[in-house]
C-alpha cells in the first residue's frame, strides 16, 4: 500500500515537471545583457570594493525594517531631513555611496543619488545600485 | 451516501479547490513568488527560483487529482508533505522573527501584516485534512484494489 502511495507520489511529481519547465523558462527567460547606465553599478561590482561602499536603502521605512542590506542607511525622500543626519554620521571622504530601491524599474534610488550629489555635495562618487532590493535578493 | 462520505467529499473538494487556486495565482508570477520564497531566508536564490516554477504546478496537480480521485493515494501524500513544510518554514520563520509576507498565495496578500499565529492555524487545518483524506484513500485502497491489480 505504501509502496503504491510513493508510486503514486512519483508520478505526480513527475506530470508537474513539463508544465513547470515551460512556464519557468518563458518567466525566468534569459535576459540579453545590457549595457549599464553611467551612473549605475552591479551588485558584484559594489560588493568588490568591500568596506568602502555606504549603502543606502531609499524605499520607504517599513521596507528598510522589515529587510535591508546589511551596514546600509535609510535615506528617502519622505523623510530627506530627518535622515540626512544619519546618513552623513557614517559617510566618510572617497567613500562609494550606492543607493538603491525596490528593483530596476523605481525612481527612488536615482531621485535621492541626485540629492547627495546636488544637495550635500558629496565628495566621492555616488552610484545607484543596478536592479535595486532586487539584484540583491537575486545575489548568487 | 453516508453522512461520512459526504464529508470526506467536502474535504477533497476543499483541499483540492485551496491548492488549486494557490497553485494557479502563483504559476503565473513566479519571479514574485521567488522573492516570498527567498524572504524565508532558509534556500539560496537558485532553490527558490526552482521551487517558485516548480511548487504551484504540484499544487495544482495535486489538488486536481484529490477532487477527480486520479492517484488519490499519491495526492493525498503530496499535499501532507507540501503542508508540512509550509509549517515547517512559516514556523521557523516566526521563530526566528522575521516580518514576511507568507506567499501562500501570491501577491494578493503582500502588504497584509503577516499573523504568524492565523497562517499556522489555516495550514494546520489543511495538514489535518490532507491527512483524513489520505488515511480514506488508505482505507479504500486496501477494501477495494484497482482494475489494475486486480488483472496482476
Amino acid at each position: 500500500m505504501i509502496a503504491r502511495a510513493l508510486r503514486q507520489l512519483a508520478l505526480l511529481l513527475a506530470l508537474a515537471l513539463p508544465p513547470a519547465i515551460v512556464s519557468g523558462a518563458i518567466q525566468f527567460r534569459w535576459q540579453k545583457p545590457e549595457t549599464l547606465p553611467e551612473n549605475e553599478v552591479t551588485l558584484a561590482a559594489a560588493q568588490s570594493w568591500g568596506g568602502q561602499v555606504v549603502w543606502v536603502d531609499a524605499r520607504p521605512q517599513a521596507k528598510f525594517e522589515r529587510e535591508h542590506i546589511p551596514g546600509a542607511v535609510l535615506l528617502n525622500e519622505d523623510n530627506w531631513v530627518r535622515l540626512v543626519g544619519p546618513f552623513l554620521d557614517v559617510w566618510e571622504p572617497g567613500k562609494n555611496v550606492v543607493v538603491y530601491c525596490d528593483s530596476a524599474s523605481c525612481d527612488a534610488s536615482h531621485a535621492v543619488a541626485k540629492r547627495i550629489k546636488e544637495e550635500l555635495q558629496v565628495d566621492g562618487p555616488v552610484w545607484v545600485l543596478h536592479g535595486g532590493w532586487d539584484a540583491w535578493l537575486q545575489r548568487k | 451516501m453516508a453522512p461520512a462520505k459526504i464529508i470526506l467529499l467536502l474535504l477533497r473538494l476543499a483541499l483540492g479547490g485551496v491548492f488549486i487556486y494557490a497553485g494557479a495565482v502563483k504559476i503565473v508570477d513566479a519571479p514574485n513568488f521567488a522573492r516570498d520564497i527567498q524572504h524565508y531566508q532558509l534556500t539560496p536564490w537558485f532553490i527558490s527560483a526552482h521551487a517558485a516554477v516548480y511548487l504551484p504546478w504540484l499544487e495544482v496537480f495535486a489538488g486536481l487529482a484529490i477532487i477527480i480521485r486520479k492517484l488519490p493515494l499519491g495526492a493525498a501524500l503530496v499535499l501532507v508533505i507540501l503542508n508540512v513544510v509550509f509549517l515547517a518554514a512559516i514556523t521557523s520563520a516566526w521563530a526566528r522573527g522575521l516580518d514576511i509576507s507568507c506567499g501562500c498565495f501570491g501577491k494578493e496578500e503582500q502588504n497584509i501584516q503577516t499573523h504568524f499565529p492565523q497562517l499556522i492555524a489555516r495550514d494546520l487545518a489543511l495538514l489535518t485534512a490532507a491527512i483524513t483524506i489520505f488515511i480514506s484513500e488508505m482505507r479504500f485502497a486496501h477494501v477495494r484494489p484497482s482494475a489494475l491489480e486486480k488483472a496482476a
